[in-house]
């Protein structure tokens, strides 16, 4: 061989092996961990006790409080029968305690924190949309009033227009909400009164009462394309300080709106040992809108088949048998799709299902959702 | 002492080549009256030029002593040897040994100019040698324009410029062919003798080496006299 | 063809081993020219990267943002924006300079941010998995001073969260308090971090007054829509608001910082080209010596393709061990050389947040092959030279140096017409910077090719000159003239070298001049006052209204004049305004043009006019009776150039207005500068001392007599030519190899030479004395040819390189100095090279040296 390729070949070992010693850059993707202390919830009132509610006052916000939650979803269907499953949520933390409220002087020094989510669940077309925005509730970004109830994250609104009707409008990315809901019902106090207590302590429970039949027109957008739609809403209005008691992992959480007007609402908290926590609770609503509180031991959820998230891992129950033997109703609820998991800064399932069974021994239909929080991660949250 | 114009005494000269001792002088001895014309016979590498250097103080030796016009070579400095040499010793070496980037004159006036001569009188001196030489036109060539023949003439001239006592030729006749061998043979022998100057010479050649009063064989490291046609 | 037989190559690393000095030298020529190009391409790569980081860690992946001016925006334009449901990524930024006695004074961006928006903008603060909870933001958010750190710097000064803090902004301390530790994860954040700090966007305005306010908003448009969003943001921002391009904002800095830069780069390609010359030097010299050899290899069968191939083997070897040691030494010098780059940067340009030394592995890459390509490039000649020796070849040395006489004319042929291309280019065409340098390249070498044929015309006169010191002095010269094959490269790279650090010199001599009579005609003031810690020459930070009231009211203050100079929009990005209220401004500049006497500018200027500096003027095209264009208030605004004016502080140039018209356009009271004209008869040391007792109690301010400020501008100017310094002085060393080697192989090759000298009676004096002559006078000629050359890259410099890098042009200031001190580089540099060659020769017996023959 000649020595002149030699040397060459000898250049080109030696230039690839010191690119390939070299330290690489690795992606610029800069991670950071912040490490500091939470606010402690001292400062904040506890829910301990049942007390009267107030509407439309008590639609708004609750700054008392440190967690809170306007909880919106709903089943509804174009004029030729596509059907779409919708959540869209602002939940509002309070980081400073309403005793302290006005100690700095800039606009933008924040109390509470907004964080929207909005999902929409395109069951022919088989696809399942969630997303999240975050914002301070300060500077006008984010914010929560009352008389008119409003509540809004940036141009995500949710907005009281008439003495029963509210609007909602959240959009991102090609996929918008845009709906009409009216309330022929009125609100319905959930637990005694509307203090829904989920775990021994007087303190660990929430203030809770839901809007369960709402009446929805609209529009809903996927990819920029608008399909005219109606159906069913449901609202959940929470607001508690440290709602969770030790031991609880998460909760499954059911809405049912049967078709015979009877709404059903029930929860089991699940425990770190497996069980079943007996704060778990319920209530049967009546088309007159009076309502049957229900206790753990008044209904048996099973659940069939499991649904493992190729997202977070975390395996979902999928697929629910429910009997309320004492008000003569069995039902089944099989999601609309299986992959209705929001992987957002908290990990849950939220989706639209469908129903059928019996109840009072005749055949009914009807839509639901279901919220299963705690497989992904444990749901002693923020929200 | 007045009859020894050069005297080597005891003189040792080892060359050291890496690890191996090379002694190329034990002890040589060797007595040379003055206006002698000696040759010095001996085998390629026994040391010829390595008397010439040490006779010329050009080189040092080991030990012992050498007397030339009644001054120890071995005693003086670098600085009084270059000194010495200026004044006493010409140089006739195998390879001519002029310098290429000198004309000729200025390669023959140039050892009295390093010894202080003034350029008028060094270069009137060396015309005056070309002139004896008989390169009286060449004066303004470059040497290495010149044949062997002229180019050793040049030599001669350069070590007789500065009036030397003690001449030294190394082979001068070795790069010739043999006519002009001889020319040079009888220029040297006639402005050495003639002036009354010693020159030592190392020689191979046997005919050069017979024009001598003496001759001198280098064996083993010791200088050995050898009868004439012996 | 023939295998190539291995002990051919024996010849080669032999006659490398044999002569171990020269192959030394030869490796240490090429490994210095290499070690120059990486150090340069080193510190370049970081102060690129560094800059780029700096603009990744304030502007992160925006492409747009909407600018509300020097006052800032209404922080409702944001929400506004927000709630306008334009599904565009914004997110709202209030940065500010800060420093902290905690965090060892250095200056550090304070970037106030809303957390919630940045993601799409500054990854900082999140991770690609699902990053930590809500209620770690919570100290973030909600205490007042509350600032995030890197880890680094957390550990640098032993800082943890919850540890409180002082943090000094705009010459107040303030407290702050470490809310939390940020783990970059990798080096590019963790570097981005150094000199970034964050913190809520609240904090920000708590901090620095601004509260109401926003510095700007960053968006992120996508480019097909680019059009209708900027149109649709813009309907909704108020008129003193504008959307402009992100790039705009760097572009500039870029520009000037990427044309320092190619002056760098340029500067350290010399010492390569001056290496070049030392490699075809030792191989011309080895070749020329064995031509015997090879001569006999010829005979012995050997084809001249083997010889060539045997004599570039012989480069290749030297080039790979060179270059690997020229990168090796890049390294180290790279890392002296970033901190030089970095610091001129930030003095000169603008302040750089991000420092550190990148080191890409192009840089090697590339070093390696540049200098492998330069030895193989230089051994070519030597080579062709070597296989074409004919066998048993007898060549004489006269002949041999009667070819090199016809070789050497053409040559300087060759280089005089190059050097008059290049010189009648640069004159005549409009050349951008880097053809620029290659123009200057041009020059230089031509004038280097004429060198050695020069040398041989002028060697006689000498030899002439120098008759009268004896033997010696007509000797060394005609040594010089003969040697010429083997000692005109060195003359020619020493003549490279000499010339550049003339060139170099009398261009930083003739800024210097220049700057200082500058400085005469614009400081007309007592005592100058600026925000401790703001650029000196661009002090934007602005001055506590309190601060300016005392020194108003202050005993013996006959006149107090106010500076602003703050950074305006413009549709060309940024420009810098200064505005004052100095009714006699116009008589304390220099106009270079402009309409009507200084007085007429000035009146001109009062009634609404601006006059912009030479820098800007140049990159603009613009000049006076032109107008142009700024974002105001109110919108944009079209303003008549007046004149242009010489400035020196700025090569991104500026603008200045009187100082009420910028307030009422821009409503902007800030002021950010201010000089005080002295009652006659008043001791402004002292008053200078009490100035800076009292108003620091209110603001951290520097107070600087006229004089001080003169002085610190020039130790200013001085420490940005710090880097050339260095690199002319790696060229001179190059080139000091470079005789070395040449007169060390000339020694070897004289060595027989020199004992016939000694044998016919050469003292150890005379052998010192011929060896100094001859090098000297090598010396002696390259400095001599080096002062025209070097006055013409001076010229070069001044005239071209000096406007296309920083837009101003610069008189020529001839000083003698340089001169002087080129010749005695020159002929110092060759008579130490020629020392040890010298010594040698001293050494080395006659006999020896004959022998070796």
């Amino acid at each position: 061989m000649r020595p002149a390729i030699i040397f060459v070949v000898v250049i080109l070992l030696i230039a690839s092996g010191v690119y390939a010693l070299w330290p690489k850059q690795s992606d610029p993707v800069i991670a950071a961990q912040v490490l500091a202390t939470p606010v402690p919830a001292e400062g904040f009132a506890r829910a301990d006790g049942p007390r009267p509610f107030d509407f439309p006052t008590d639609f708004g916000p609750h700054f008392d409080f440190q967690t809170e939650w306007w909880y919106y979803t709903g089943n509804l269907d174009t004029a030729d029968g596509r059907h779409f499953g919708y959540e869209f949520t602002i939940f509002r933390r309070g980081i400073l305690p309403p005793d302290r409220a006005g100690e700095r002087p800039s606009d933008w020094a924040a109390q509470q924190i907004y964080m929207g989510h909005l999902a929409v669940s395109d069951v022919d077309g088989g696809e399942f949309y969630a997303h999240q925005r975050l914002a301070r509730g300060a500077s006008g970004l984010a914010g929560a009033e009352n008389a008119p109830y409003h509540v809004w994250l940036e141009d995500w609104t949710i907005k009281q227009t008439n003495v029963n009707k509210y609007i909602l409008f959240a959009t991102n990315e090609g996929i918008a909400i845009e709906l009409t809901l009216t309330d022929d019902k009125g609100p319905v106090l959930q637990g005694d009164g509307g203090y829904s207590q989920k775990g021994p302590d007087p303190g660990n429970a929430s203030y809770y009462y839901s809007q369960t039949r709402l009446q929805t027109e609209g529009m809903i957008t996927i990819d920029g394309e608008e399909f005219a739609v109606s159906g069913l809403s449901w609202k959940d209005h929470e607001y508690s300080t440290s709602a969770m008691a030790t031991g609880q992992v998460g909760w499954d959480w059911f809405s049912i709106q049967i078709d015979d007007g009877y709404e059903i609402m029930l929860y089991q908290i699940r425990r770190d040992d497996g069980s079943i926590d007996p704060f778990s609770s319920g209530a049967l609503i009546a088309p007159d809108g009076s309502s049957v509180q229900l206790a753990a031991q008044d209904f048996v959820i099973e659940s069939g088949d499991t649904w493992r998230s190729p997202h977070s891992n975390a395996e979902y129950p999928m697929g629910w048998t429910i009997s309320i033997p004492s008000q003569d109703l069995q039902i089944e609820l099989t999601p609309y799709l299986e992959d209705q998991e929001l992987n957002l800064a908290f990990i849950y399932w939220e989706g639209a299902v469908w129903m059928s069974g019996s109840h009072n021994g005749i055949g009914v239909g009807g839509n639901g959702y279901v919220e299963m929080t705690g497989y992904a991660q444990p749901f002693n949250g923020d929200f | 002492m007045a009859s020894s114009f050069v005297k080597v005494e005891n003189v040792s000269k080892t060359y050291s080549e890496g690890e191996q001792q090379h002694a190329v002088l034990r002890n040589a001895n060797l007595e040379i009256g003055r206006g002698e014309l000696v040759a010095l016979l001996g085998a390629s590498g026994s040391g010829k030029s390595t008397l010439l250097n040490l006779l010329s103080g050009i080189d040092r030796a080991d030990s012992g002593a050498i007397w030339v016009d009644g001054q120890n070579l071995i005693a003086m400095s670098e600085a009084e040897r270059t000194l010495f040499r200026r004044k006493h010793i010409g140089f006739v070496f195998q390879f001519f040994n002029l310098l290429p980037t000198l004309t000729v004159n200025e390669n023959v006036s140039l050892p009295l100019e390093l010894a202080g001569a003034k350029l008028k009188v060094a270069t009137g001196k060396a015309a005056e040698l070309l002139d004896l030489v008989g390169l009286e036109n060449r004066g303004d060539s470059y040497s290495d324009r010149l044949s062997g023949g002229e180019q050793q003439r040049v030599a001669i001239a350069r070590a007789l410029v500065h009036d030397p006592l003690l001449v030294l030729a190394d082979e001068p006749t070795g790069n010739l062919d043999e006519d002009t061998g001889n020319q040079i043979m009888d220029l040297l022998e006639k402005l050495t003798r003639n002036a009354g100057k010693n020159l030592i010479m190392a020689t191979h050649n046997s005919l050069n080496a017979q024009r001598a009063d003496r001759i001198v064989y280098l064996r083993d490291g010791k200088l050995v006299e050898k009868a004439k046609n012996g | 063809m023939a295998s190539f037989s291995p002990s051919l190559l024996k010849v080669g690393w032999r006659y490398l081993i044999s002569h171990p000095l020269q192959t030394a030298l030869m490796l240490l020529g090429i490994a210095l020219g290499v070690s120059v190009a990486v150090s340069v391409d080193v510190a370049n790569a970081s102060a690129a990267r560094g800059f780029e980081l700096s603009i990744e860690a304030v502007t992160g992946r925006s492409t747009h943002y909407v600018s509300g001016g020097p006052s800032g925006l209404a922080e409702e334009t944001y929400t506004d924006l927000r709630r306008a449901g334009l599904e565009v990524p914004m997110a709202p930024i209030l940065s500010q300079m800060i420093s902290s006695p905690d965090l060892g004074d250095i200056p550090l961006q304070l970037l106030g941010i809303d957390p919630f928006a940045e993601e799409p903008f500054r990854s900082y603060l999140y991770t690609n998995t699902n990053g930590g909870s809500m209620e770690q933001m919570d100290a973030f958010f909600t205490i007042p001073g509350a600032i995030l750190i890197s880890t680094e710097l957390s550990e640098q000064y032993g800082l943890q969260p919850g540890d409180a803090i002082e943090l000094n902004l705009n010459g107040r301390l303030l407290p702050g308090l470490i809310a939390g530790v940020i783990e970059p994860q990798d080096d590019l954040s963790r570097r981005a971090l150094q000199t970034i700090v964050l913190a809520d966007i609240s904090t920000v305005q708590e901090l620095s007054g601004r509260l109401g306010f926003i510095e700007r908003i960053d968006l992120i448009l996508p480019t097909e829509q680019e059009a209708g969003l900027i149109a649709q943001i813009e309907d909704l921002l108020p008129a003193s608001a504008v959307v402009l391009a992100a790039e705009g904002r760097n572009r500039t800095v870029e520009d000037l910082t990427g044309a320092f830069q190619t002056n760098l780069a340029a500067l350290s390609m010399l010492g390569l080209v001056v290496g070049l010359f030392l490699i075809y030097n030792t191989m011309t010299f080895s070749v020329v010596q064995r031509r015997q050899s090879f001569g006999t290899l010829r005979a012995l069968g050997t084809t001249g393709r083997e010889i060539f191939i045997l004599v570039l083997s012989e480069a290749l070897l030297v080039g790979i061990i060179g270059s690997l040691l020229g990168v090796g030494l890049g390294i180290i010098f790279g890392r002296g050389a970033v901190e030089l780059v970095t610091q001129t940067i930030n003095d000169v340009f603008y302040a750089q947040t991000v420092r550190g030394v990148s080191i890409p592995p192009s840089s090697f890459i590339k070093g390696a092959l540049l200098g492998l390509g330069t030895t193989l490039v230089a051994a070519l000649i030597p080579a062709w030279e070597a296989a074409k020796s004919p066998p048993r070849s007898t060549l004489s040395r006269s002949q041999l140096e009667s070819t090199l006489g016809k070789l050497l004319r053409t040559a300087a042929i060759l280089g005089a017409a190059m050097a008059v291309v290049s010189a009648f280019l640069l004159i005549r065409i409009d050349l951008n910077l880097t053809a620029s340098f290659a123009g200057i390249f041009g020059v230089v070498i031509g004038f280097a090719l004429t060198t050695p044929w020069i040398t041989q015309q002028l060697m006689p006169l000498v030899a002439r000159l120098l008759a009268p010191i004896g033997p010696l002095g007509r000797m060394a010269p005609r040594e010089v003239s003969n040697s010429a094959s083997r000692t005109s490269p060195a003359m020619a790279a020493l003549m490279v070298a000499v010339a550049v650090t003339i060139g170099a010199s009398l261009m930083v001599g003739s800024f210097r001049a220049s700057v200082i009579d500058w400085l005469g005609v614009i400081l007309r003031n007592d005592i100058y006052v600026s925000v401790a810690g703001s650029n000196l020459a661009e002090p934007m930070v602005a001055i506590a209204p309190e601060a300016i009231e005392r020194i108003n009211a202050w005993p013996n203050v006959e006149a107090v004049h106010l500076l602003r100079l703050v950074q305006v929009e413009s549709p060309q990005g940024p420009i810098t305004v200064s505005a004052n209220d100095n009714p006699n401004d116009g008589d304390e500049q220099v106009f270079l043009e402009g309409e009507g006497t200084s007085q007429q500018i000035w009146e001109a200027v009062k009634a609404g006019a601006m006059i912009i500096s030479e820098p800007l003027a140049n990159h603009l095209g613009l000049g006076a009776g032109d107008e142009i264009r700024l974002f105001t208030q109110q919108g944009e605004k079209a303003f008549h150039i007046a004149a242009v004016f010489r400035d020196y502080s700025s090569s991104r140039g500026n603008v200045t207005m009187w100082l009420p018209n910028y307030q009422e356009l821009w409503g902007d009271e800030a002021v950010t500068a201010l000089s005080v004209k002295a009652a006659a008869g008043t001791d402004v040391d002292a008053m200078v001392d009490d100035m800076r007792a009292e108003l620091n109690q209110i603001q951290f301010l520097e107070i600087r007599s006229n004089l001080a400020l003169r002085s610190e501008t020039l130790v200013i100017f001085d420490q940005s030519f710090l880097i050339t310094n260095a690199l002319q002085l790696i060229t001179t060393a190059v080139a000091f190899v470079g005789v070395l080697s040449a007169m060390l192989s000339l020694q070897l090759e004289k060595q027989r030479q020199m004992g016939i000298l000694k044998a016919i009676g050469l003292s150890q004096r005379q052998v010192w004395a011929l060896t100094l002559l001859e090098t000297g006078l090598i010396g002696a000629i390259a400095g001599l040819l080096a002062l025209p050359t070097g006055y013409a890259v001076a010229q070069i410099l001044l005239r071209l390189i000096n406007r296309l890098s920083f837009g101003w042009t610069l008189q020529m200031h001839l000083q003698p100095e340089p001169f002087i001190q080129a010749m005695a580089i020159a002929i110092g540099a060759a008579l130490l090279a020629g020392l040890y060659p010298a010594y040698r020769a001293t050494q080395r017996s006659a006999a020896d040296a004959m022998r070796f023959d």
